[in-house]
């Protein structure tokens, strides 16, 4: 149950497991990447689903371009109907390829190492990893705050998963590790938004965090202390980046590590707690910015979550990406974070479906997506193939209730969401990997439409989303060659 | 066939044959073809007899100049050790998550732990044999939230009265607090810059902090936040010249955090301060008694968990097996974990691995052994089977619900006990199918892989596999599989050329007595030492320590001669 919660930070901070324990995780911050007035931000959300899709039952029926998504999802069994409330503001993709566009030895590990960077993977097999930066990274460099991370999240089993994390990487092609459990950047966002109605803690009219929410005497204690620690650890630091006996490796690693010291400091001025707020253009307001549409209850109760491989369960893989994209939206209303990405599902997603064909079967979706029990990619079970557009349903129905909380947020007309696979379909096929875009990313993009890339390489449809999302037009992205999908353009 | 259900990653898998590609490996592999780097020259992979030219096998490049490109066919009578890696030669180790946990214990003087690390960052998985490769042990935003507010939390904890202060350091000396804290937290001496930057953190602390203990609690509060947050502690670090010796508080973190999983006892610094880890021979002594630790038992189970991916045992999963059920998932991890825990608590060494009969069971595992325990509980028995791979968890986690998964069992002890590169994974895999009438597990997996994949399941990963078809898919023996005997005979190219075998006790004792299994453990056990890969440079190295398992030294043993190495006491990597 959704309800609009009631919150002030105080009670949050005196609530959440005490003092102690809590208070350090609060780093809510509305203007960490302030922009300048009458360019507003467009930020950037990308998913990456595990293995395929059933692609009869999941694109729209119809030909590509030949009418609006309006219509195309209007009736009919398709997995993407499940999207039609959105329809007005979602562009799929069919025909889209991956640079390499098959495996080469484990198409789950290639695959992920594609599906956000547009390059062929570095490697192959379960340790495939990206031979480049992803394009979370390549967005976050241009507009996010200099050594700010994006969000990287994950739903899936990291506990004993296997090709666990293999979406997000950096400049180097490293693969980033990611947060499975919303409970963490739930905490590090609930000291920033503003309350919802009926609330105590301070208006929330402008973004800038409600000064007034914090308690002045705990928030200026922390304030002193962490700028003393911090001063201090940055000028060891200082001293050991000045070392010269530290190869250029080693210099990387710890101007990293200086960055994410003032990444939290940025937080924390967006705070209010230590340098001027509400710069912000953006009309961050309650409606926005807030924390209407969060249930806290849920989320508290996550502070012990672990895995469970029932996907369709509490606790799921499916009620943990709708949680972590709740929390997206209001990362990206609060101006938390200007984009991010969400793994869903391990390169070999064991998660068990709980839909009518696999009643008999048990299976998890990467035997069901190979239509065998096995890791044998050319299996035939009819039953398999029912589950697996079963299945596909389910997740098109959780991304939609996921995109309503963008819509909510009113960021249709300044983000964009996609999703994608990290393969075509079961047998590893990197070709004709569905894409699904929502948001026209501040006017750049051409909504309602079903498009047909025709073998395009997904860097060039991923050159558009960062043109949409940094403001400057990007023709080289991956391994794009200059070209980029303009099919999904505005006019 | 019923379905195989168990978790992916321990994922049946059909190693089969496609066209076009020599390497038949699939996805719950774990095989890391690696990319070339910068600049590798190569000669790695011709050490491999990995498939030619397939994409991703080029060496995984890096400074030595020493992986390389792929594509030169091994010689199949001269397997050796798979040397290749990617070192950064990092010298700013981050503490992985349990070394954080466990020397926040120890440098508070802490009678449980905190608990507060559960939910920090975990290293990213699967890109590295273990969790403490420099590869993925840094400090990114989250990673510094959670150092942040971990220490953060432990702090106020331990000052949450005067009375809890105490017990960290006694008494109500600024000076003495910051030096005698500071020296456990950064595992040295404090400069006096340092004490100078310390005791002004602590002054603000004693006019800032909040709540009613008294300054020096208050002071104290922000010295150990501080301390906590510095790199001195968060990173291990190396900086002296490169080919110099490590210092001896360098050389007793370096053993302490790898032997103990934790910080150096005030002793061991004692010790370092004394110069008692400055030859090889003291180093070897200061390792020898720590080894004698009982916190060396975690670092073990550490070590064996995940190079025998132990985890995987949560989530075996079975469909209408009889004789299975959930309930023996922790029993088998447990049974294996004091499997291995014996075998280093009794001295004994790489050949026991492989061929000891001892090994554990309770009431789940009793049965699929057909033995009868006479007390509850897990219990140390006699199996009559040879070594870890022979006993029913490894078999378990490995089938194919109910049948032999031959390939992934010859996959993983390729990998994990032979260090012999298999091949890259197929393209394309088709199904395994169903056997004929009387037809045995092995004759379908060697119709299924005698095509374009012969050479890496014929000579490779099959015969390793097919030795083990006695057992079925949870274990159990069996000397006849769907109307036919059971055949576990083989040959396989091991680096002293090709040996017959006729089951897996026999292929055991051969792997034990060659030389193959001892350097490669003597490999993976110096890179979770070094907290990094190794290299072709480093094969003397580990030659050198796998002839010493060869004669028969224990675990332990091989573990100090590493000590007493160059590559273990000096600095590598650093400036260009």
């Amino acid at each position: 149950v959704i309800g609009k919660l009631k919150l002030n930070r105080r009670a949050f901070l005196y609530g959440a497991g005490g003092v102690a324990i809590g208070l350090p995780y609060l780093e809510g911050l509305p203007e960490r990447s302030a922009w300048a007035a009458g360019s507003e931000p467009v930020f950037a959300f990308f998913m990456t689903a595990a293995c395929g899709v059933e692609p009869k039952r999941f694109f729209p029926t119809g030909t590509a371009g030949s009418d609006t998504l309006t219509a195309l999802l209007a009736s009919g069994e398709q997995a993407v109907t499940a999207l039609k409330d959105h329809a007005e503001n979602l562009i799929i993709v069919r025909g889209v390829n991956y640079p390499q566009t098959g495996p080469a030895g484990c198409g789950h590990a290639e695959g992920l190492s594609q599906a956000l960077t547009g390059r062929a993977p570095r490697g192959s097999g379960s340790g495939a990893q990206g031979s480049g930066a992803s394009v979370d990274v390549v967005i976050s460099k241009a507009v996010n705050p200099a050594g700010t991370d994006p969000i990287t999240l994950y739903s899936g089993n990291l506990n004993n998963g296997f090709i666990e994390e293999r979406l997000s990487f950096d400049d180097s092609g490293k693969v980033r590790p990611a947060t499975d459990n919303p409970y963490k950047l739930y905490m590090a966002l609930t000291g920033l938004a503003t309350p919802g109605s009926g609330g105590t803690g301070g208006t929330g009219s402008t973004g800038a965090g409600g000064t007034g929410a914090m308690p002045t005497p705990m928030a200026s204690e922390l304030s002193i202390r962490r700028k003393s620690v911090n001063d201090l650890v940055r000028a060891e630091l200082n001293s050991l980046l000045q070392n010269p006996k530290c190869s250029a490796a080693d210099r990387q690693r710890l101007q990293q590590h200086f960055d994410s010291i003032r990444d939290v400091e940025n937080t924390m001025a967006g705070m209010g707690m230590g340098a001027a707020a509400g710069t912000s253009s953006m009309p961050v307001t309650s409606a926005t910015c807030s924390m209407d549409g969060i249930d806290k209850p849920t989320f508290d109760g996550l502070s012990k979550w672990r895995y469970t491989k029932t996907a369709t369960g509490a606790g799921g893989s499916e009620q943990i990406v709708l949680l972590h994209m709740q929390l997206v939206a209001l990362a990206f209303a609060c101006n938390y974070n200007r984009v991010g990405s969400l793994q869903w599902g391990d390169g070999t997603d064991a998660a068990i479906y709980d839909v009518p064909s696999n009643k008999s079967l048990g299976w998890g979706l990467h035997y069901i997506s190979h239509r065998t029990a096995s890791d044998g990619a050319l299996g035939t079970n009819a039953t398999a193939e029912a589950a697996h557009a079963e299945i596909d349903a389910v997740r098109m129905t959780t991304f939609a209730a996921g995109l309503n909380h963008f819509r909510d947020r009113g960021l249709a007309d300044r983000c964009v969401v996609m999703w994608n696979n990290h393969v075509a379909e079961g047998n590893h096929q990197m070709k004709n990997v569905p894409h699904v875009i929502w948001g026209n990313g501040g006017g750049y993009l051409k909504t309602n439409q079903y498009v047909d890339a025709a073998g395009a390489n997904n860097a060039t449809l991923l050159n558009v989303l960062i043109s949409a999302a940094t403001g400057t037009p990007t023709t080289d992205f991956g391994s794009s060659a200059g070209k980029e999908l303009t099919a999904i353009k505005a006019a | 066939l019923s379905a195989n259900t168990h978790s992916a990653r321990s994922a049946l898998l059909a190693f089969v044959v496609a066209p076009l590609l020599s390497g038949t490996l699939g996805c719950s592999a774990d095989i890391q073809g690696q990319a070339g780097g910068s600049g590798s020259t190569g000669s790695g992979a011709g050490h491999q007899g990995g498939s030619a030219g397939s994409a991703g096998s080029s060496g995984k490049g890096g400074t030595s100049g020493t992986s390389g490109s792929a594509g030169t066919p091994a010689n199949p009578d001269s397997r050796e050790v798979d040397m290749r890696g990617e070192p950064l030669y990092s010298r700013f180790l981050r503490l992985t998550v349990d070394q954080w946990e466990n020397s926040v214990h120890d440098v508070l003087r802490l009678s449980a732990p905190t608990g507060v690390s559960q939910d920090f960052q975990h290293a990213v998985g699967g890109t590295t044999d273990f969790d403490n490769n420099e590869r993925v042990v840094y400090v990114d935003n989250q990673a510094w939230r959670d150092f942040q507010a971990g220490a953060e939390a432990v702090a106020l904890q331990v000052t949450a009265t005067n009375a809890a202060l105490q017990a960290v350091v006694a008494g109500n000396d600024a000076a003495t607090f910051i030096k005698t804290f500071g020296r456990r937290a950064f595992r040295r001496e404090l400069n006096a810059d340092e004490v100078t930057a310390y005791t002004n953190v602590y002054t603000t602390g004693t006019t800032n902090a909040e709540g009613t203990v008294n300054a020096h609690t208050k002071g104290a509060r922000y010295v150990i936040m501080a301390m906590l947050q510095s790199p001195n502690f968060l990173y291990r670090m190396e900086l002296g010249d490169r080919g110099a010796p490590l210092s001896g508080y360098e050389m007793a973190a370096k053993l302490s955090l790898w032997i103990r999983d934790t910080t150096p006892t005030d002793a061991m610094l004692d010790a370092a301060e004394n110069g008692s880890f400055d030859s090889a021979a003291g180093a070897a002594m200061q390792a020898t008694q720590m080894l004698g630790d009982p916190a060396v038992a975690r670092t073990i189970r550490k070590f064996n968990a995940e190079l025998h991916k132990f985890a995987l045992y949560d989530s075996i999963q079975k469909t209408g097996v009889s004789g299975w059920s959930d309930a023996l998932n922790p029993e088998m991890k447990e049974a294996s974990y004091l499997f291995f825990d014996r075998i280093f608590s009794q001295g004994l060494g790489v050949a026991d691995m492989l061929t000891s009969t001892v090994g554990f069971a309770g009431p789940g595992l009793a049965k699929l052994y057909d033995i009868n325990l006479k007390g509850s509980g897990i219990q140390q028995v006699d199996l009559g089977r040879a070594g870890y791979y022979a006993q029913a968890p490894f078999l378990t986690l490995w089938a194919r619900n109910i049948d032999p998964d031959s390939i992934h069992r010859g996959v993983r002890i390729n990998l994990d006990t032979l260090c012999a590169f298999p091949g890259v994974p197929n393209q394309m895999l088709p199904d395994i199918p169903a056997p004929k009438l009387n037809q045995t597990n092995r004759q379908v997996i060697t119709d299924l892989t005698s095509g374009c994949g012969k050479e890496c399941h014929g000579q490779i990963i099959n015969p390793i596999g097919f030795a083990f078809e006695n057992f079925d898919g949870l274990g159990r023996a069996r000397s006849m599989d769907n109307g036919s005997p059971v055949d576990t005979s083989g040959s396989y190219p091991f680096a002293e050329g090709f040996e017959d075998f006729a089951d897996s006790t026999a292929l055991m004792q051969i792997i034990a007595t060659g030389s193959q299994a001892h350097q490669c453990w003597a490999k993976k056990m110096a890179g979770y030492a070094l907290e990094r890969d190794l290299v072709e440079a480093e094969r003397p190295l580990v030659v050198a320590l796998g002839a010493v398992s060869q004669q028969g030294a224990s675990l332990k043993d091989v573990m100090v001669e590493l000590v007493k190495q160059d590559a273990f006491r000096t600095h590598v990597g650093g400036a260009e």
